[in-house]
């Protein structure tokens, strides 16, 4: 007797699941020759049963069995004809998942039952579960369209023509986290989209409330990895009438489950303005606003302010618990790096704050700065010490630090505390003052709008 | 008198066994050398191959034939010819301890059945090993693709899959059909929107 069938054997790898519950507590006999002789329908013929249950749920999907002749016959034929169709669907689901993301828009385009295959659910959702993509960088290529390049880190690769959907030119702001972009066009201020650059699935988002024109607005967006909500935040900053000391500083809030804006504060800032700088990290909102007046050039010009969205309150004013930067600081930018609040900027000369020294990575540690690394000189000379104009990005372990005078773009890893070029980007300079930004992004299959 | 027939040698046995109701309790595995417990595997080309339990417990498939008792005499494969269990076998030696399959055998652990069990981390050595592993041709590797499937062993799988992905990465479509055996089954005009979609992957 042969526990273990004959013939093909790979056909359905649900099927031992199905069994094992049949048959707790039977013997071998009763137990193989089920696992082997049969397979089912379901899963011979895609994946259409079963995508849209848990796994452990299968055992009562399967209801139909024929017998296994029928399957090897159809694939009666050369060993080129047999290699795929002896894959079942789970084993060409585990060989896709493990490749990069444009790798699996050409599997897509394979055939019919690759392409069920890539769209399934439950492909996607394991792919969210196993995949570990890193960060990718678009680079805007023009200043007047959205058009790029993209860059991922891993295959070392440059993608052209990959299209932004929503966005109509670089100077429109945007924020990204776990694989969802949202856009903010810069006249209006009251056009906003949230969008997977990947698969493009898109959003308009209401206007939010507060009205259109204000002095400086900041635009964050969270996802929530779990859930998968989002919450995006509009910190708008508005210099009072006649007053040149003091500024309207409100905060609005968009919950994707609501779909509803909310405005959450307003406060009357004096002696700082917001600016164009916030992220979302662990439910709060952090917000750079910016000291006005006369500013003498020991005074650290930049402050971090904090709104718990959780909470939905602050204890105190806002300004009063804000925290001061580590040191002057040119181009700072906020970043949230799986959830620890980590800052970017130019470190200014003591004497001229406008010229830097060098370019600073700090981590918020409950209320102080902890610096994390400080850019090399052979890397920062790369950069241009008088070009002290610069734009930085980073999500989960990466930043991004980019010179706004060359397509030259620097990678620093968080975890391995290493600093590295990208490859060459295809980005090349065609005038003088053109300049180059740009923004990173988790690709991402399976986080939709 | 009843006490002593159930001395601390025969209930540690019995707690060996899978409780299966009805069933009279089997023969204990087979012991190899150094008193290891060891089971026999046949390949479909009537190779028999030894093989420590401990290892062979990588694999569900065999490990519900174990725990169901099947485990007393050979187990025959006839879907797995000799030089594919052969090397097969070697990987589940190789991988003996590997983390990545410790939370599954720690119920068995339990038991005592396991109780030299030492999860450690891969190795520079058995990541050398899993590269020589899947150094093979196509056809090979499809063998073993569909082995780790039917086997259900979780290494042997992520071994296999990562090799099939690595080869098909940087492939064309048309590459792919070829590599796979294939046959495009789109019009013209359905391949050409799917590619239209998302252009910049297919540079």
């Amino acid at each position: 007797m042969s526990y273990f069938g004959v013939g093909n054997a790979f056909s359905a790898r649900a099927l031992p699941r199905v069994l094992v519950v049949e048959t707790l507590g039977g013997f071998c006999a009763g137990f193989f020759p089920h696992l082997f002789l049969f397979v089912s329908r379901d899963s011979m013929e895609g994946e259409s049963s079963w995508i849209s249950h848990p796994i452990s749920d299968m055992a009562s999907e399967v209801q139909e069995f024929e017998p296994f002749s029928e399957a090897t016959e159809e694939v009666d034929g050369t060993r080129s004809v047999s290699l795929d169709a002896l894959l079942p669907d789970d084993l060409l689901e585990r060989i896709l998942a493990c490749l990069p993301i444009a790798s699996i828009f050409r599997a897509g385009c394979v055939c019919k039952r690759w392409n069920n295959v890539v769209n399934s659910r439950r492909f996607l959702w394991n792919l969210s579960v196993t995949q570990s993509q890193k960060p990718w960088y678009f680079m805007f290529t023009s200043n007047d369209a959205a058009a790029g390049y993209a860059y991922d880190p891993v295959l070392r690769k440059w993608y052209g023509s990959l299209e932004l959907p929503c966005i109509e030119n670089n100077n429109w702001f945007v924020s990204s986290s776990c694989g969802l972009v949202c856009f903010m066009d810069n006249d209006s201020r009251s056009r906003l989209f949230v969008c997977n650059p990947i698969t493009r699935d898109r959003k308009r988002l209401s206007e939010p409330p507060g009205g259109k024109f204000s002095d400086y607005s900041a635009l964050s967006i969270h996802v929530d990895r779990a859930t998968r909500r989002y919450t995006v935040a509009v910190v708008k900053s508005k210099q009072v009438p006649g007053d040149f000391f003091h500024w309207d500083l409100s905060i609005h809030v968009y919950d994707s489950s609501t779909k509803l804006w909310v405005t959450s504060i307003k406060e009357v800032l004096a002696g700082w303005r917001g600016g164009d700088e916030s992220v979302i990290c662990n439910g709060v909102l952090y917000c750079l606003v910016y000291r006005t007046g006369v500013v003498d050039n020991t005074d650290i010009r930049h402050s971090l302010v904090m709104y718990d969205l959780l909470m939905r309150s602050s204890h105190t004013s806002l300004l009063r618990s804000s925290i001061l930067a580590p040191c002057s600081l040119t181009c700072g930018r906020l970043m949230n790096l799986k959830e620890r609040l980590v800052m970017v900027g130019g470190i200014g000369k003591q004497d001229r704050p406008g010229i830097i020294k060098g370019i600073g990575i700090w981590e918020l540690d409950k209320k102080d700065w902890r610096e994390v690394a400080r850019m090399p000189p052979r890397f920062f000379q790369g950069f241009g010490e008088f070009d002290d104009v610069f734009a930085s990005s980073g999500t989960d372990d990466l930043i991004y630090i980019q010179s706004y005078g060359a397509p030259a773009l620097l990678i620093f890893d968080m975890n391995q505390k290493q600093w590295k070029w990208s490859l060459k980007s295809p980005v090349t300079k065609r005038f003088p003052l053109q300049l180059f930004t740009g923004f990173c992004f988790e690709p991402r299959l399976e986080v939709s709008t | 008198m009843s006490s002593g027939d159930s001395g601390p040698s025969s209930s540690k046995q019995l707690v060996q066994q899978p409780a299966a109701a009805g069933r009279s309790p089997n023969q204990p595995p087979l012991l190899g050398a150094g008193g290891r417990k060891v089971i026999v595997l046949k390949s479909g080309d009537e190779e028999e191959f030894e093989v420590d339990l401990l290892d062979a417990m990588q694999s569900r498939t065999l490990r519900r034939a174990i725990e169901d008792g099947c485990g007393d005499g050979p187990m025959p494969l006839p879907n797995l010819t000799g030089p594919v269990l052969a090397k097969v076998v070697e990987l589940f030696r190789r991988h003996r301890g590997d983390p990545r399959w410790a939370d599954e055998l720690q119920e068995t652990e339990k038991e005592g059945m396991f109780k030299d069990y030492a999860p450690q981390k891969p190795t520079a050595e058995v990541k050398g090993f899993d590269r020589e592993f899947v150094s093979v041709d196509r056809d090979a590797l499809f063998d073993l693709l569909r082995a780790a499937n039917f086997l259900e062993a979780p290494g042997l799988l992520d071994v296999t899959c990562d090799a099939a992905a690595d080869a098909v990465m940087n492939m064309t479509v048309e590459e792919v059909r070829e590599y796979f055996g294939l046959v495009n089954d789109y019009t013209p005009e359905e391949e050409a929107a799917l590619r239209k979609q998302h252009e910049w992957a297919f540079q």
